[in-house]
């Protein structure tokens, strides 16, 4: 008898939907499985038939031959054990064809006929969605990773009797036996806020012209390095930049999770991520580890840092041959993996915020600390790589921290919503201008769009002609500052960029002198 | 002659310091005479691995040789035999066999002043070794000092800048430059002063090398005077040679806080003579005739400048430090002027703009005016 189980599985992040054809006949007794399959689904047939002997379901001895198709992906992960299992049994008439119908069943089997968890579904549910499939049986651990395609019938099973038991109920009495899994995506995005995850901008005191560079930076999505000395609250305040981000849309939202469920990442009672991702990789990190790797390629640390906060604390420290890999993944705001058997694309569009110290010992430009000779603080600033230093549009000193300023109440401060606000508020404005461009941000404009869309007044011109030429700024800082100023003005609301913007955009290029010419006088 | 060819030759050869040497004068007489000593006698006389240096330095050099190359080179060397040797050296201890000069020696008549402290040195020191250095060499002082980066350097540049005279003591031989950094300075010293060094022309720096040179910095001064100095430095050591020698030493006094200060600060406890202006140590030698004020007149404050009432509320509250644009805003937030943000960043970029403030590796710091 033959069989066909529709199951589905990953390439990268690109689910696609898979046939489990199953055929038992006469002859010898074997287990054959073909279908260009990877190591860890060839094992599945120890696993399956121990499963199913476990179970107390007994399989004759016989010819069985698997065949997973399409044949030209190469199979890999261990998705594919439970849909099998139920193809064997289907084949064995135990589970009638037509039950099966829009049907998609995804699982791993212990020996013991238990179902667990695997990787994926999120992604997989989706293209199940699309494909017409109207029920999917999954891990139970895994149910409300698949119930946020709300549209899909979603079965979590434990264990290898309880699916055949459901498969084998009419369809009438079915659901009683296993209750469909779902979650209420509203709820979820409605009760998704920063202020309970204890981060605001109002815990930091002072640092005023530090924030509304960030600010600035959450805005125009502008890449953002900090240099100060150790504890002025780099840190402190790039963890605090997700707050001041608008929040994740839905699709957005959508996005992010399936990248952390081909990764592994999803926590099982939230199965959506709704926050923005904020990342911060240590500086010993390796190459595979920053942009994903591997023979199957999985999500780096910029991927999941997809529609969030990446951030790179003691960019000094990072060897240069790791940072020059983020150039293409800023540019392209995807990374590309090619191996063998494919080329793997994945998202990696997020906000780069980087921190260093001055210097070596880092308290330059304290003198009465720094033990640092003039020719090491040049060495340490010549570090960071300029290609990567081209992609930050905004460079900030941060002052080291006043005890007085600490003991202020903080209740003056601001708070994270009311930046949030302005920040939003900000791209609005961009969202409405770049309608149809492509373009999303400020940062995203080149020279031409520059020219098009911060156009300068006669007076503004000259007072940059003015301000580069007194100031030692290079051509390229340019359009980088006409960049920021354009943000600076979307921020007030303004037409037009002018002088006041023009002027701050400039001290944003102040680390010019020092870090962008490696630290040359 | 024969003095600095064979005095020349020794100096190559490696161990031999000045107690050798006078043992081998007290014996042979004269430097010639030491240097046509037969191996046997080599051997009794010396040390093993001097006698095997000595042997081996004679088979393969010529002092002749070594002489027209350092002739060549435009190079003297004074052996301490010799009478041109200065007086001032002969008198220290330890003093070196012989030394090498590029360019001039001192004029033992007119009085020299070590100009001393700290290479990585505050906006603070540079402006005032700038100062002592033009101001002394302009009252026809002598500046020495050992050619660092930081203060001595400074110091030195400052002194040509006005025509006055200054050499450079180095811890490496006189066809070095080091640091390279100061290869401007190297050369201006070689044509308007003088390189001086007890090492051989060619001998690369070390760092075991530059304590000792700080004792003929010391020894060819009349006084030190330490602009800025931490507490354990280089600077300490050539002031402990100073003393040693009896020499005075002058200090400037500094704020407590400042590490920077603390060495200048600890000598003055000790008793070290206070300055706070080049006129002291003007006094001191007993020229007159000098119509320079005070430097406390000719440092312009921040009210002097053109500007809105933003520009002038920061270049009040600045100093000479190094400071972040977030440091200035932090500042006027601290003195109660709460401008916002833009305003205070619009005022920077316009007082960088006009000139009176300086960008240094990204931080800001008020430049220094004159008056006239």
């Amino acid at each position: 008898m033959f069989s066909t189980v529709i199951s589905g599985a990953v390439h990268g992040i690109t689910p696609y939907l898979m046939q489990v054809e199953v055929d038992v006949s006469d002859g010898l007794p074997s287990f054959n499985m073909v279908g260009f399959l990877s190591g860890e689904v060839r094992e599945a047939a120890d696993r399956v038939k121990v499963a199913l002997k476990n179970s107390g379901n007994k399989i004759p001895a016989s010819h069985i031959t698997v065949n997973l198709s399409p044949a030209n992906i190469r199979k890999a992960g261990i998705s594919v054990d439970l849909p099998i299992a139920i193809g064997i049994l289907v084949s064995l008439g135990q589970i009638e064809e037509e039950k099966l119908e829009k049907t998609m069943i995804v699982g791993e089997l212990g020996l013991d006929g238990e179902v667990k968890p695997v990787k994926g579904i999120l992604p997989i549910a989706r293209q199940a969605l699309l494909s017409g499939i109207e029920t999917i049986i999954v891990p139970f651990e895994n149910a409300k990773e698949g119930a946020v395609v709300s549209k899909l019938k979603v079965i979590g099973v434990k264990n290898l009797n309880e699916t055949i038991a459901y498969l084998q109920e009419d369809n009438a009495h079915k659901d009683m036996l296993l209750e469909p899994t779902t979650i209420d995506l509203k709820r979820i995005f409605e009760t998704t806020s920063y202020e309970e995850s204890g981060l605001d901008f109002a815990d930091i005191n002072g640092q005023s012209a530090v924030k509304r560079a960030i600010e600035v930076a959450a805005a125009g999505f502008h890449h953002i390095l900090m240099i100060g000395p150790p504890g002025s609250g780099k840190s402190m305040m790039a963890k605090r930049i997700p707050t001041i981000l608008p929040p994740l849309s839905e699709d957005e939202a959508l996005e992010v999770s399936t990248i952390y469920s081909v990764a592994g990442l999803l926590d099982t009672n939230e199965p959506l991520i709704t926050k923005r991702p904020f990342l911060s990789p240590h500086h010993s990190i390796t190459e595979t580890a920053l942009t994903g790797g591997g023979m199957v390629p999985k999500p780096g640390v910029i991927s999941r840092a997809h529609r969030g906060v990446l951030f790179l604390d003691e960019l000094a420290e990072f060897r240069a041959s790791t940072l020059d890999l983020l150039r293409q993944p800023i540019e392209d705001k995807s990374i590309h993996i090619a191996r063998a058997n494919g080329t793997f694309v994945y998202p990696a569009d997020f906000q780069m915020v980087c921190a260093m110290n001055a210097c070596k010992c880092g308290y330059y430009p304290d003198m009465n600390k720094c033990r640092c000779t003039e020719k090491e603080i040049k060495r340490y600033l010549s570090h960071v790589s300029g290609p990567i230093l081209d992609r930050i549009d905004i460079c900030i000193e941060t002052p080291k921290v006043d005890v007085a300023d600490l003991n202020n109440n903080n209740s003056l401060n601001e708070n994270s919503e009311t930046i949030r606000n302005r920040v939003m508020k900000a791209r609005k404005i961009q969202e409405e201008r770049f309608k149809n461009t492509g373009l999303r941000f400020n940062s995203d404009m080149s020279p031409a769009d520059i020219n098009k869309y911060c156009r300068l007044g006669m007076k503004e011109k000259m007072y940059m002609e003015r301000v580069f030429r007194s100031m030692g700024l290079s051509a390229r800082a340019y359009h980088r500052t006409l960049r920021v100023a354009r943000t600076i003005a979307d921020l007030e609301g303004a037409e037009n960029v002018r002088e006041i913007h023009l002027s701050e955009a400039v001290c944003y290029r102040m680390g010019e002198n020092g870090i962008y010419k490696g630290g040359e006088r | 002659m024969n003095n600095k060819i064979y005095a020349n030759w020794f100096m190559h050869v490696p161990g031999f310091g000045i107690k050798t040497m006078t043992e081998l004068l007290n014996v042979y007489g004269t430097l010639e005479n030491a240097y046509r000593m037969s191996d046997k006698d080599a051997n009794n006389l010396l040390k093993k691995k001097q006698a095997e240096s000595f042997i081996y330095a004679k088979q393969n050099s010529d002092p002749d040789k070594l002489y027209r190359k350092l002739e060549a080179e435009m190079i003297d060397i004074f052996p301490e035999m010799d009478e041109e040797f200065p007086e001032k050296l002969k008198k220290i201890p330890n003093r070196p066999f012989a030394i090498y000069v590029k360019g001039k020696m001192p004029d033992e008549h007119i009085p020299s002043v070590s100009i001393i402290g700290a290479r990585m040195c505050s906006d603070y020191g540079r402006y005032m070794a700038r100062e002592f250095g033009k101001e002394l060499a302009y009252s026809g002082i002598q500046i020495i000092s050992g050619m660092a980066s930081g203060i001595d350097g400074i110091s030195q540049r400052a002194a040509l800048s006005v025509n006055g005279m200054s050499f450079g003591i180095t811890g490496c031989g006189v066809n070095v430059c080091y640091p390279e950094e100061n290869r401007d300075l190297y050369e201006d010293l070689i044509d308007r002063g003088g390189i001086i060094s007890e090492y051989v022309p060619d001998t690369k720096p070390k760092a075991q090398y530059f304590p000792l040179r700080n004792r003929i910095i010391s020894g060819l001064s009349d006084a030190v005077i330490v602009i800025e100095a931490k507490k354990k430095s280089g600077t300490a050591i050539t002031v402990d040679m100073a003393l040693e020698q009896g020499k005075e030493v002058f200090a400037l006094p500094g704020r407590v806080t400042d590490r920077l200060s603390d060495g200048c600060n600890g000598l003055i406890k000790q008793g070290a003579y206070i300055a706070t202006c080049a006129q002291d140590i003007i006094e001191f030698f007993g020229i007159n005739d000098n119509d320079y004020g005070k430097l406390s007149d000719v440092i312009e404050e921040g009210n002097m400048i053109s500007g809105n009432e933003v520009e002038k509320e920061i270049m009040n509250a600045l100093n000479f430090d190094r400071l972040s644009i977030a440091d200035i805003q932090q500042l006027l937030e601290n003195r109660s002027r709460n401008f916002d943000t833009k305003t205070t960043m619009q005022a920077i970029v316009e007082l960088c703009a006009k000139g009176y403030l300086i960008q240094e590796n990204g931080y800001l710091r008020k430049r220094f005016l004159y008056r006239k």
